[in-house]
């Protein structure tokens, strides 16, 4: 189930009768020192909670780094404890390590659960417990007035004294900044990253809190308090075993997990992303699906850029070998590989029906764009043949108007032949206005939506009202196609409707166009889905605009139609 | 009379420019688009500039805005704007800044030189000229309760008169009245349409053509 790790040669539970044979060899010299029983007691047990907890993070493949900064930990503590021995050498020794137990639980709560230290200042936070913890009994020892001390130059007991309080002063701001760094660590967490890490770190505040209050007693008093020290290492014990909860309150979420992973089918309302989400709980899961020109969507079938780089990890889902869909999800659920795998085995098959859900939404998407552009290409000709009329056709006639009102002055005997024909080309001029206007409408171009309409409320022959105003330009799509909307509805009432008078409202909101076209004629839906409504029908669709026509006979007709827009 | 003549076509250009030099009015300058124009307004300082609304290098409305900046900088030139939309909305973005010495007639109307040198008197007059067929595009307009519909006819067609940009002196050559029957009906029809009489003649144009369009 989980990687060997790389560096145990041997199978690391043969550190526990190790750690137990050291912590009772140390007990010993303990014994014989006549240190106070409970002293040893709490030693001992620190070491063997941390061997212990040690043991059981191991099967996390990413936390290797981490399992063994405890197992040094626990050493480290039994290396303190040889001030116990009256040998020189190993109560130096002793001494020396004296806080190095301390330095690495700072080091390994600042990169856990990884290999590297969260960020710059918990570097230095690192590198300082070290220099402190060494530095400080490196130091010390050259002062120090015990008869075993083989590094003394000058014993001192006041050189001692203020080198120890020096060191508790700069670890007390250590302990600080730590404990700042964890802190805002914990907020940060979430779903997976918080069962699993979460108790760990709270353990490690909560410790450095009483750790804190410990020093400050210490510094207070100007005494070494043992009894508190005692106190501070009991304290201690909680991180290990805060270690093995986070691990065990996971796999007690993994049997919770399965069963949600069987309901899965059952749950329609709420999207598969967030059960998944729900059920690896991890909120900021995304699920992309792979699709047949090998590119990813999301089950909306947008295209998402993909593979994405920063601090997220992949999982692949295949089904017969073929890749369907990408979880993208918070690293920390690599750490429990065999939550990812049931959720991923049991959600297979639902993904890949997703996936094809969110190809043929991609596809469709597709298809919307594609008949936007033929829409617009339509559009573009339809201005460029006004734009032709113009300044083709009607400056021809134009032309030859002004040739005929010359031809009038100098000719007075052809007057009135003249002025029929200036009559004919006048008439010429306004049917190609007529026809231009129709192509597509200058005024829209110009003046916008609002303007448009009036005009057509005006050209109409009956009274239409016009109610509402827009106040802001549309995109051009819009615009035209709300147009024709109106330009068809209102033909359409003077085709079909026997209507006397007609209503047009226009409504402008954040997020849409509506607008209705109501009119006081005999009804009858057919009618009006026969008319030139119908060929609306790819304009309005290419925006994903709505159109609804109500016609119930003897009630009139009102045609509702509402164009998404975003502005 | 000096006037300058903007159009893209050169045929249409040089045809007006000949009608109206055989009318004793002098073409003192021709511009094929709004930056020729505005130079020869400046350099020329004419009486009228004639301004076709489509000019390169879009073809939509260069004539419109060209014909605003000459009424901002040159006060003393009129322009008479020649368009081949029938839109009243385009002749009120003329005429909401300054409605005097400036006019929007349909470009077919250049055949028609009785027509034209109407405008052209008229705007260099100071007067606010409107074409008759975009008059007649809002009197057309139905209206469910028609206030118009109690106007007399002939105190109709003085309403179109005056929305034409016509003075009373205008309306009385026009109609064949006298000033004071002129002023009657007019008071008249304004009482019955609810319109206020405005100080000024091209200010009660725009009060006319407003009310029409409303």
């Amino acid at each position: 189930m989980t990687a060997p790790a790389p560096h145990v040669g041997r199978d690391p539970v043969l550190l526990l009768p190790v750690a137990v044979a050291a912590g009772l060899a140390v007990g010993a010299l303990g014994l014989d020192a006549d240190e106070p029983g409970a002293r040893i007691v709490i030693d001992l047990a620190l070491v063997w909670t941390l061997t212990a907890a040690a043991l059981v993070t191991l099967e996390r493949p990413r936390w290797q780094q981490a399992s063994w900064l405890v197992v040094a930990a626990a050493v480290a503590v039994l290396g303190a404890d040889l001030v116990w021995a009256t040998s020189s050498t190993l109560w130096t020794t002793g001494f020396l390590l004296e806080q190095v137990w301390v330095a690495l639980l700072a080091c390994l709560v600042l990169t856990f659960p990884g290999r590297r230290a969260w960020s710059r200042l918990a570097q230095l936070a690192v590198a300082a417990a070290f220099v402190v913890a060494l530095g400080g009994q490196a130091l010390g020892a050259l002062f120090d007035t015990d008869t075993r001390d083989v590094l003394s130059v000058s014993p001192d007991a006041g050189v001692a004294h203020a080198i120890d309080r020096g060191q508790e002063l700069a670890g007390g701001a250590i302990a600080l900044l730590v404990l700042f760094l964890v802190l805002r660590r914990l907020q940060a967490l979430g779903g997976a990253g918080l069962r699993s890490q979460g108790p760990f770190f709270v353990a490690t505040a909560s410790t450095i809190v009483v750790g804190l209050v410990w020093l400050g007693a210490v510094i207070a008093s100007d005494s070494s308090r043992p009894t508190l020290e005692t106190l501070g290492r009991a304290v201690c014990i909680s991180l290990p075993i805060a270690l093995v909860g986070g691990v065990l309150w996971s796999r007690l979420r993994r049997a919770d997990a399965s069963d949600l992973v069987v309901e899965l089918p059952a749950e329609a309302a709420i999207t598969l992303r967030e059960r998944l989400a729900r059920a690896l709980d991890d909120p900021t899961l995304e699920v992309v699906y792979r699709i047949g020109d090998g590119t990813y969507v999301d089950a909306d079938g947008r295209h998402v850029a993909f593979p994405r780089t920063g601090d997220r990890a992949l999982t692949p889902v295949k089904v017969a070998g073929d890749e369907v869909a990408v979880l993208v999800h918070d690293p920390a659920l690599l750490d429990e590989p065999a939550l990812v795998e049931s959720v991923r085995a049991a959600a297979a098959l639902v993904l890949e029906n997703e996936r094809l859900a969110a190809e043929v939404r991609s596809q469709l998407a597709e298809v919307r764009a594609s008949r936007g552009r033929i829409v617009a290409a339509a559009d573009d000709e339809r201005r460029r043949i006004e734009r032709d009329l113009h300044d083709g056709a009607q400056q021809r006639l134009v032309s030859l108007s002004v040739a005929l009102g010359l031809e009038g002055a100098r000719n007075p005997a052809a007057t009135s032949t003249l002025a029929r024909a200036q009559d004919e080309v006048e008439e010429a001029i306004a049917e190609l206005r007529e026809l231009a206007r129709g192509i597509h409408p200058t005024l829209l171009r110009d003046e916008g939506l609002q303007a448009a309409v009036e005009a057509l409320a005006r050209r109409a022959p009956f009274p239409v009202a016009l109610n509402g105003t827009l106040s802001e330009r549309l995109p051009q799509a819009i615009e035209l196609a709300a147009y024709y909307v109106v330009s068809e509805a209102l033909t359409n009432v003077v085709k079909h409707a026997g209507a006397t008078e007609a209503t047009v409202v226009l409504a402008q909101s954040r997020d849409a166009l509506r607008l209705t076209v109501s009119d006081d004629g005999v009804g009858g839906a057919s009618v009006v889905a026969d008319g030139g409504l119908a060929g609306l029908h790819d304009r309005l669709e290419a925006l994903g605009a709505t159109l609804a026509i109500e016609s119930a006979a003897g009630h009139g007709t009102t045609v509702h139609a509402e164009f998404p827009c975003a502005s | 009379m000096r006037v300058v003549i903007a159009d893209d076509a050169p045929l249409i250009r040089e045809g007006v420019a000949r009608l109206l030099a055989e009318n004793d009015v002098e073409v003192v300058g021709q511009a094929g688009d709004a930056d020729a124009l505005l130079a020869a307004v400046r350099d020329q300082r004419p009486d009228v500039a004639l301004v076709d609304v489509r000019m390169p290098p879009t073809h939509t409305s260069e004539g419109l805005r060209a014909a605003a900046e000459i009424r901002a900088k040159y006060p003393d030139t009129a322009v008479l704007v020649l368009s081949q939309h029938l839109e009243p909305k385009f002749a009120f973005r003329l005429f909401e800044e300054r409605p005097e010495r400036t006019g929007y007639l349909l470009k077919e109307r250049v055949g028609r030189v009785e027509q034209l040198l109407d405008a052209i008197q008229r705007v260099a007059a100071g007067e606010c000229v409107v074409d008759r067929a975009v008059v007649d595009e809002l009197l057309a307009r139905r209206r469910q309760v028609d206030p118009l519909e109690s106007l007399t006819p002939r105190e109709r067609e003085i309403l179109a008169l005056i929305a034409e940009g016509r003075s009373n002196q205008g309306i009385c050559q026009a109609l064949w009245l006298s000033p004071k029957t002129v002023e009657t009906h007019i008071r008249n029809a304004f009482a019955k349409l609810g319109i206020r009489e405005a100080p000024e003649d091209n200010r009660r144009v725009l009060a006319v053509l407003a009310y029409l369009s409303g």
